[in-house]
Formats: C-alpha cells, structure tokens, sequence
C-alpha cells in the first residue's frame, strides 16, 4: 500500500493554520507566511501543483502508519503522533477538502437547478397538455342517456316510457371456460339453440353482438352465470305499452331517441330531460365527486316529470274497437275517430286507421305511420252544413223560421245540383231549416246559401279560418284548402257547392273544431292533445298555452243550430246514433271524393259528427270512414253507428247522467218509423232495433273485457 | 474555539444540572448563528411538511381507514419521538455521539440483517424492509442513515490516522449494511446510501482513484442488482417513457406527472390536489411532493427547492466553519441525506429519475424516516452550536492546544 492519503493537494499550501480562518482574499493577500510549518515542511512552500514526479514526496507528508520511509516523519507512527503534527496536519486537511466540500455541495445544488428546470419544463410549458390528460382521466362525460319523460295518459295510463335494455356481447377471446358450455348454458336465456350461439360466438373473438333487446330479467340471469367474456351494455329503450293504440298521437322515436312523429317530435323540449351531456369530477376509484354539478342537480333526476295528455285510454280502445269493426265490415281504406271536449278544445280520443305499433316503427308502411287525421284534405259535404247554416243565421240573412224550396235538383251555373236522395225521393218541397237539415237536403242548403251575398259568405268563410291550421300540438298538420275570393265571388257553382260541404277541403280535426263552435256558444277552440307536465304528487308543473278562443257566432246562433242538429238525430238521418234517454245533435256526410284527374269519383267519404248532451253540451265526436265499399256505405251507416258505441263509451267512462228517463225509448222508436221519408235504409233498421234489444247486454265495463265490448258492439253493427 | 466548545459544553451540562427534565430546552439565544438558522429552517420544513402530508394523506386515510386524521395523528406522535431525539442530539456533545457511533451503526446494522431473515421481516409491497415489533412497525434501513453518516465521517475524517485494518473492517461493514439494505430488496434506498459514504469520502478528500474505483463497484452492483430483478429493471426502463405502458409500469409516473402537471404556474390551492384521490398511488409518502407540487404549482416548488437550497448551504456553511474532521464531514453527510434525499424524491416524482420508494425527507409519512429525518437534522445543528465561528481565534487560544483536546 504505497498510495498516500492526499491525492489531492492543496493549491495553497502557504497558507498557515493561523490564518485558515482568514477570507481567502487577505489569504491571497499574504501569500507568503513566516508560520515555522513552512520551514518545517519546506517542500509545500514550494510545490504549488501535484506533479506526478513528486508522488514519493507526497507519500511522505501523509500520516500513513505503514510508510515509515519519509525522511521528515520516520519516527511518527498511528499510536503516536506529536500533537503538533496531527494539529497541523488536520487544518491541512481541512484546507484541502474545503473545495471537495464545495464540490459536493455543487453536485446538489447542480441538481436543484436540473430538477427545477425540470419542474419549470412540466408545470409552466407542459402544463397544459398534462392538465388536459389529467382532465380526462379525471372527468367523466355524462351521456344524455337520461331517461326521456314518460307520457301518460289522463288517468295516469303509462302510454310511453324509457326502460333499460341490454345488449349481450361476447367476447369469445376471454372465454375461460369451454365455448359449447357457455353457449349451452346461455342458450335457452336467449330462446336459441346452442348451435345458434355458437355460431354466433364464431363471428369473430371479440365485441360479437350476440342478442340486443334483452330485457332486465334476463340480462340479469346471464350476468348471474358469470361468464368471462360475456359483456352487457346498457341502453334505454322507448317502450310503448298501449302499441298501436296511441301511435298516432304518442309517435315514436328513432334510434337516437329523437321523437320523430306525434307528442314525441312535437314535445321533443319537454319531453327530453333538460340535463344535456354533463361533466363531472371523479376521483381514482370511480366515486363521482360533488363538485361542479349543477345546483338543482338531484331535483333534476327526483323530479319524475310525466308528460299528461288530454286522452283517455279507456275511451280510446274503445273507440277503436268501434271504428276497427266497422271499418272491417265496409272494408273501408281508413277510418278516423275524434273525441274532443267542446269549451276547451282538449282530446279526449283520437284514433287513425290503420295504424302502427310504434315499438316496431321500422316494419310500419309508410301510409300508416301517417296520422291522415291532421295531415290528410277532404271534402267534408255535409258536416259541414250546420256551420252553413250557423253563418247563415248569424249574418242575419236567414231567419230560423225562414223557408226554402226544394225541387230535388236544380243547375247552378251550368252544373247540376242534386240530394242525395233525389233518385227515391224526388223533390221534397218546401222545407224549414231545421228539415233541410235533417234531411240533409242540398238543394235546400244552396237555396239557403244563396240568401247571401257571396262575398259575405266567404267573408265569413275566411272568418272561421279554413285555410289556418287548427294549432293542435301534433306535427305535420295541413292547411285547408278553399278557392279565392275572385273564384268564389265570380262563378256561382262555388258558393253552391260550398253550401252542401263540397269543393273546399279541410282536415278532420279542422271539421270537429268548426262543429265544436255550435255547442261551446260560438267560439273557435284550439284542439290539444297535451295537458302538461305534471309532477309525482299530480301537480302541473307547465302547460302549454293555447290562444283564447275566438267568438265566432253568438251563443243564440249557436244553440239554434244545436237544436236543429238534435233534430237530424231524433228524426233525420243521424237516427243511428241515437241512445235513448240522451239528447244528441249530429250530422251525417257522405262526400263523393275527388279523383286524381280533377272529377268526382264513386269514392266516398262517410263521417258523422255528433255534440252531446244537447242541453249542456260537453263533447264532439267526429267520425270519418274513408272509402267503405257497399251500397249502403253512408255517413248515417258508416259513421253514425261509430259515434253511437264512442258516445255510449263515454257516457259510461264519465257516466253521464240521461237527459229524460229511458221509457221513452220504445215511443222513440215508434216516431222515427212514422216519420215520412225516412231516408234510414231498411238494414240500418234492422241494425237499429237489434241494437235497441241488445242494449241491455251491454257490457257497462267494456274497458277491462274489450272481448264484451266486441261482442255488443258487433251486434249493434250488424 | 475551545471557550466556545466548553461554553457549549456547560451550557449542556447546566441543563442537565439544572433541570433534567428540561431537555426540551427550546432556547437558542446563546447558539450560534447557523444553528439558530437550521433550527429555524428545519421547523419550517417541519410544519410545511406536516400541513402536506395532512393534505396528501387525509383522502386515502378516510377511505381506507375511516379516519382521514390517522396518519397525520400518527405522524405526530412520530414527530414528538424523533424530537425527543432530536433535541437529545442537539444537547449532547458530539463527541460523545461520535464515540457511540460504531456500536449504533453495528446495532442497526443488526437490525437489518434481522428483516432478511426469514419469519423476522415484515414484507409490505414485495419488499422485505420492515421489522415489526408490537404495533409499531420500524425500517432499520432508514434509522440507519443518520448513524451511517456518523460512522462514514469518523472513519473517512480520520482516515488518515487509521490501520488499514480498522479502514477495510468499516469499509466492509459498509458494503455490508449496503448489499443488506439492497437484498431487502429497497434499491432506493441503497444507493442513497452508497451516494451518500460516497459524497463524504469526496468531502473527507479521499483520493479520486479509491473514489473512482468504489463508484465503478457500486455502479457494478447496481448493474447487476438490476440484472437480477426484473421488477427494478422494468421500472428503471419505464421511467424513460413512462407513456410507452401507462398501466402498468409507467402508472405511478404518469399519475405522478399529471399531478405536478395540473398544478401549473400557481397550483390547485392548499388540499385541492384531485390526483391524490385514489390516482397517485402512495401519495402520502413517496409521492408526496407530486401532491404539493399539484397543489402549490410551480411558484410552490420554487420555494421548496430555495428552501433545500437555504439548508444546504447554510450546511456547507457550518462545514467550512467547523474545524473538526469529522464535524466537518458529519455535517456535509447530513446536508446529502437532508437536501440530496429530497433531491432523488424530486427526480422521481418528475420522471428525471427512476421510479423508487425514496420518503421525502420531513413531509413523508413514515416513523422511521422522520426520526432519522429529526435525528440528522439535529445532528447538524450540534456541529453548528459546536462552531462559533473565527472570533474565538482573537481570544488567543492556540490551536495547538485545541488540537489536543480534539485528538485525545
């Protein structure tokens, strides 16, 4: 061991124990000392600079107990040494490893300067980036997969509502166990075979849809069998538990849950909750952490906001019960019942045929997916008489007690004008009002109308806002149409043909609207189908705001025409939609409809319209039988007997009390078969008194046994 | 030099006279400029680490153990404990220390070697480094370090006046205490250690061709400790990328770094860190700094690191002052265990390093560091009470006599 100790020498060995307490400035100052060590180490005065030559002498300067062979220190030993010496030798030292001390110091404070550059690097320039990574480990984006609103109906009936469903994925690449047993033991879950499953889990070894749809139950029964591999993705599912029977008021939703028809498309603001895609903090173990949420946050998800409507499911099947078997028993194209309250324009019922269920919206054609009620034109011929005659009244021109001739067919214009019944009855001669009404006698209508100046009929026309939409809640209404005011003004054949409900057209829910006016005491109603959110305790929480209805005829006008229409039921043409012990107003129609090329074709379009009670009339039933084959196909056969089984609905759902004791029916049915020129075809007869006999029959519940129903009905029908 | 030597002697010993129980003795009017300066500082990182730890650790407390005040609780008690040996240190004469030094390092020494051996140690994320006795857990490798420092310095301080039998022996039990520490295994740990009796026999002046040698070992053993477990190998990789594999070797890193990240310019605010929910893995005490820096941002860190740099060279200071060998050497050991153990957890919260389990001296949860932590810093202000400075030298006293007094 020849290596002495300082390998490392001091750059000033002048320096002198005495002064090493001194600045290294006075050091340098004095850069020679008198101190005797220098004489007594002479050589570390003079060496300024390890030189390698030199390596012998510095050996001898250390204190190394085994290298006794410096000529200086021979005698120094480890276990003696002269306390001067080692004195001295050890403020060397300290000298010497001042800048070693300094080095070390250096190493860290180099690395403070790294490390803060460093720091400097990822918290000022990188900052950003390592935020937002942050930011997305750390957020959670809320999908709108809230729930949308249920719609329900008055009663509370549940007619559209979110729910969970799932879709099975397999992942055939993390199967733990046997393909087959898994398959196996899935299979009968899923009603398929396992040979079913197991070509499904060949498609590929990962993200296999395998079945979508699942309800919870079995998802819940395939997650219990805890299979590696088998994934279940949740999802909300619009589910319509009515299907067909609402359709084409609910609508439906697409498959980004978007409304796209009925309430659902109209409503679309109210029926989506209002919590858009949301992000919330979440800290490692997925706890979501209560900051930044909204303030009303959980009022939002308790809130169980439903959206009401003004329907009655009960009504509703029954009514479609009524107008399906009709519609078979015409064979008729399509069909259409409404039910509205007459003061404030709310639906009670509303049924289109045909019809779709809007659970399976994409196997619907495209003609039913259509609610022709509001989107459809027809001509409405002679429902629309008693507004004809309301306008006549209420211009003054007509006096209730005015008479008019009828020849049975007259030529207006060059165009010929006949009743309906003109073949068997021939003219009728001179008729009230009321008896034009009743016999829903043309020529009399377009002696009536033609009191008026034409230009204040279609003042009056316009006036009752034919060529507006109603405003009802439901998308994709139209507009009727009617002709100009040159064109009415100019060619008499208009106001004629106008006057008996032909060559305008407008929609069945326009129609209802108009004939609503006569039992509400004159004012035009807007039809609504929607009631409002309500809350779980049944409060209203919003609702839509309707336009105050605008006074179109005077109360008097009103009632007059009322009782005429009474009159159309208890002797006129209307007699088939007659229920004894109640007073009904009611007017048939029976229109040809317009062909393609612009002519009248044999197509008929048969509808009734009823108000009831007469006395204090609260509902208007509108019903349309488009195209029903068969001679007898007429408003009073077709859709009067509908009205009859919707009002009898009715009467039982909001158990309307009878106008007068019922014993009068069978002297009722004694003066309607006395009555001169009944136009009631014999069949309608027949189908009449069967009915009467059946009455008693009737089920007074036919909303839980519909079967019942059917049965009643049908024997009123036939 | 010796007036102020004895003054501080007395003083000690009036203390102990006087009131035994007094030993708490707080006052430092009569102490010398940087002792009173480092007590100072070492209180602040104190308390500043203490508030930190309150905040990194009350999350994870409250969901594991239904407490979130637990570990801070604990900590405490761990405080007043190492101050208890803390001001133990700061009133004994360091020769005494000194001269007990060897028989602590061999003790502790002991105590390690104790965890390797099966059925004794405690292992706690793969690593076998804790000796559990009752309900207090202890890591030997982390109480060793203050007495490492003692030992290093005297040896290295004197080496000189050393038989190469006395000087092998210890540079044995040092690679002994070293390779033990690493068979834990705690890496980390290890090579704190060996940089530090590296750094001191730097300071201490030993030749640069034993210094290159022994660093070329160690560098060796490093290399082939990483060779052997795969575990070390994959996170001394992964640190350079940590992105190549965010979860799994490159996890803790990331989390570490979003949480630096996200704190900016100014930081989240006191106890708004979000990646110490359940993100950061350990972040009460490995990762500790990541949530200060999350929550304190750049300006925060800045002050951190001008408060290390304060302690280290007030450090170095008392070092250039203290014209003892050994105090000289003791106190630049406690400034690489202070300052450079802080520096390695830094780099590792900031990915310039590779990930290992290093406490953040004074802020990490953890008994034993903190009274290893107390235990040095103590050490360091003993060496600055037992240095006052150049103006003894006007009193006349020769340093011949005081060199006497230092050799005996």
């Amino acid at each position: 061991m020849s290596i002495s100790f300082p390998s490392f020498r001091s750059p000033r060995p002048r320096r002198t124990a005495k002064r090493r307490k001194h600045s290294a400035v006075r050091e340098s100052l004095h850069p020679s000392s008198t101190h005797p060590a220098n004489k007594r180490y002479p050589h570390l005065s003079t060496q300024t600079r390890p030189q390698p030559q030199l390596f012998p002498n510095r050996r001898n300067e250390s204190a190394q107990p085994k290298t006794r062979r410096t000529e200086q220190t021979s005698t120094r030993s480890s276990r003696f040494v002269s306390p001067f010496q080692t004195s001295l030798k050890r403020q060397l030292s300290l000298r010497q490893s001042r800048p070693r001390i300094v080095m070390v110091w250096g190493v860290l404070v180099v690395g403070m300067l790294l490390l803060t550059l460093n720091l400097f690097r990822i918290q000022v320039l990188q900052a950003s980036m390592l935020k937002e990574r942050a930011k997305a480990q750390q957020m959670i984006y809320l999908n709108p997969m809230v729930p949308r609103h249920p719609i329900v109906d008055r009663q509370g009936t549940v007619l559209a509502i979110d729910q969970p469903v799932y879709t099975l994925y397999a992942h055939p690449i993390l199967f733990q166990t046997l393909t087959g047993d898994i398959a196996k033991s899935i299979a009968p879950i899923l009603k398929q075979t396992p040979e079913e499953v197991m070509n499904a889990f060949e498609q590929g070894e990962s993200g296999v849809r395998i079945v979508d749809g699942l309800t919870e139950d079995l998802a819940r029964q395939i997650s219990s069998l805890q299979v590696d591999g088998l994934e279940l993705v949740q999802e909300q599912q619009r589910l319509y538990p009515q299907e067909n029977l609402f359709a084409n008021v609910v609508g439906y939703v697409n498959l980004d849950r978007e409304g796209q028809s009925g309430v659902e498309y109209s409503l679309e603001g109210q029926l989506r909750q209002p919590i858009e895609a949301m992000t919330l903090s979440r800290s490692g173990d997925g706890t979501i952490m209560p900051i930044g949420l909204p303030s009303d946050f959980l009022q939002q998800q308790t809130e169980g906001l439903r959206l009401q409507l003004t329907l009655d499911s009960r009504l509703q099947r029954a009514t479609r019960l009524a107008l399906e078997q009709q519609m078979n028993k015409y064979k008729a194209k399509r069909g259409a019942v409404i039910v509205m309250d007459v003061h404030d324009g709310s639906i009670l019922s509303l049924v289109s045929e045909p019809s779709y269920n809007p659970n399976r919206y994409y196997e619907a054609n495209l003609e039913s997916l259509r609610n022709w009620v509001l989107t459809d034109l027809y001509e409405p011929g002679s429902t629309f008489k008693p507004v004809n005659v309301a306008i006549a009244l209420q211009s003054g021109a007509v006096l209730p007690t005015d008479t008019f001739y009828d020849e049975g067919a007259i030529e207006v214009g060059g165009w010929p004008i006949q009743n309906s019944d003109f073949e068997s009855n021939g003219g009728r001669g001179v008729l009230s009002v009321s008896e034009i009404l009743q016999y829903s006698s043309n020529v009399g209508m377009v002696r009536m109308m033609q009191s008026l100046q034409p230009g204040v009929y279609y003042g009056w026309l316009s006036r009752l806002d034919l060529n507006e939409k109603t405003g009802i809640d439901l998308p994709a209404e139209a507009v009727g149409q009617m002709k100009t005011y040159r064109d009415f003004t100019n060619a008499s054949i208009e106001p004629a043909t106008t006057a008996f409900g032909q060559g305008f057209s407008l929609t069945p829910i326009k129609l209802i609207q108009l004939n609503s006016m006569l039992a509400n005491g004159g004012k035009l109603v807007t039809p609504h189908v929607v009631q409002g959110m309500v809350n779980p305790n049944g409060e209203l929480t919003w609702s839509p705001t309707l336009p105050t209805p605008q006074q179109i005829f005077s109360p008097d006008v009103a009632k007059t025409v009322l009782d005429m229409m009474e009159e159309v039921v208890t002797a006129g043409t209307g007699q088939s939609a007659l229920i004894p012990g109640y007073r009904i107003a009611g007017k048939t129609g029976t229109a040809q409809k317009a062909g393609v090329t612009g002519g009248y074709t044999d197509a008929r379009i048969t509808s009734f319209v009823s108000m009831f009670p007469v006395e204090d009339p609260q509902y208007a039933v509108l019903a349309v039988v488009d195209e029903p084959q068969g001679d007898d196909a007429y408003g009073s056969t077709v859709a009067a007997p509908v009205v009859k089984a919707v009002m009898e609905a009715l009467i039982q759902i909001e158990q309307i009390l009878p106008s007068q004791p019922i014993r009068e029916e069978e002297a009722w049915i004694e003066d309607r078969e006395s009555l001169p020129g009944n136009y009631v075809p014999d069949s309608d007869e027949d189908a009449e008194s069967q009915n009467d006999g059946e009455e008693e029959n009737f089920n007074p519940d036919p909303f839980t046994e519909p079967d019942s129903l059917s049965d009643g009905n049908s024997g009123a029908i036939e | 030099m010796r007036y102020c030597y004895e003054a501080t002697l007395e003083s000690d010993r009036l203390v102990a006279v006087h009131n035994v129980l007094k030993f708490l003795n707080l006052s430092t009017q009569d102490w010398a400029l940087e002792a009173r300066l480092l007590n100072w500082i070492t209180f602040l990182w104190l308390f500043v680490g203490l508030a930190v730890l309150f905040s990194a650790s009350y999350a994870i407390a409250e969901a594991t153990l239904g407490d979130g005040l637990h570990y801070f609780k604990i900590q405490i008690l761990w405080i007043c404990l190492g101050l208890i040996g803390f001001n133990l240190l700061v009133h004994s004469p360091l020769r005494y220390i000194v001269g007990l030094a060897n028989w602590f390092t061999l003790i502790i020494l002991g105590l390690v070697l104790m965890t390797l051996l099966p059925g004794l140690g405690t292992t706690v994320n793969g690593a076998t480094r804790w000796l559990v006795i009752g309900p207090i857990g202890i890591q030997p490798s982390e109480l060793i370090k203050p007495f490492l420092v003692l030992q290093s310095a005297r040896i290295f301080g004197r080496w000189e006046n050393l038989t190469w039998a006395t000087r092998l022996t210890w540079l044995g039990i040092f690679v002994l205490t070293l390779v033990a520490i690493l068979f834990q295994p705690n890496l980390s740990t290890a090579a704190l250690c060996g940089m530090m009796l590296w750094l001191i026999a730097v300071a201490a002046g030993l030749p640069f061709s034993y210094l290159f040698m022994s660093a070329g070992t160690g560098l060796l053993a490093a290399i082939v400790s990483v060779s052997i477990k795969t575990y070390q190998r994959r996170r001394l990789i992964s640190f350079l990328n940590p992105w190549a594999d965010p979860r799994q070797d490159g996890y803790q890193l990331i989390q570490s770094l979003l949480a630096i990240g996200s704190g900016g310019f100014w930081g989240t605010g006191f106890g708004l860190s979000q990646q110490k929910l359940f993100y950061l893995p350990i972040q009460y005490t490995d990762f500790i700094f990541a949530v200060f820096a999350e929550e304190f941002g750049f300006v925060g860190c800045f002050l951190l690191m001008l408060l290390l740099a304060t302690y280290g060279t007030i450090a170095l200071r008392v070092a250039i002052k203290t014209t003892n060998r050994v105090h000289q050497l003791i106190a630049i050991g406690v400034m690489i265990l202070m300052v450079g153990q802080s520096l390695l957890n830094i780099g590792v919260a900031t990915g310039a390093l590779p990930t290992t389990g290093l406490p953040f001296p004074l802020f990490s949860y953890g008994g034993s560091s903190m009274i290893a932590s107390l235990a040095s810093a103590g050490l360091l202000i003993r060496v600055a009470r037992e240095n006052c400075g150049g103006e003894i030298l006007k009193l006349g006293k020769t340093q011949f006599s005081e060199g006497v007094q230092e050799t005996r």
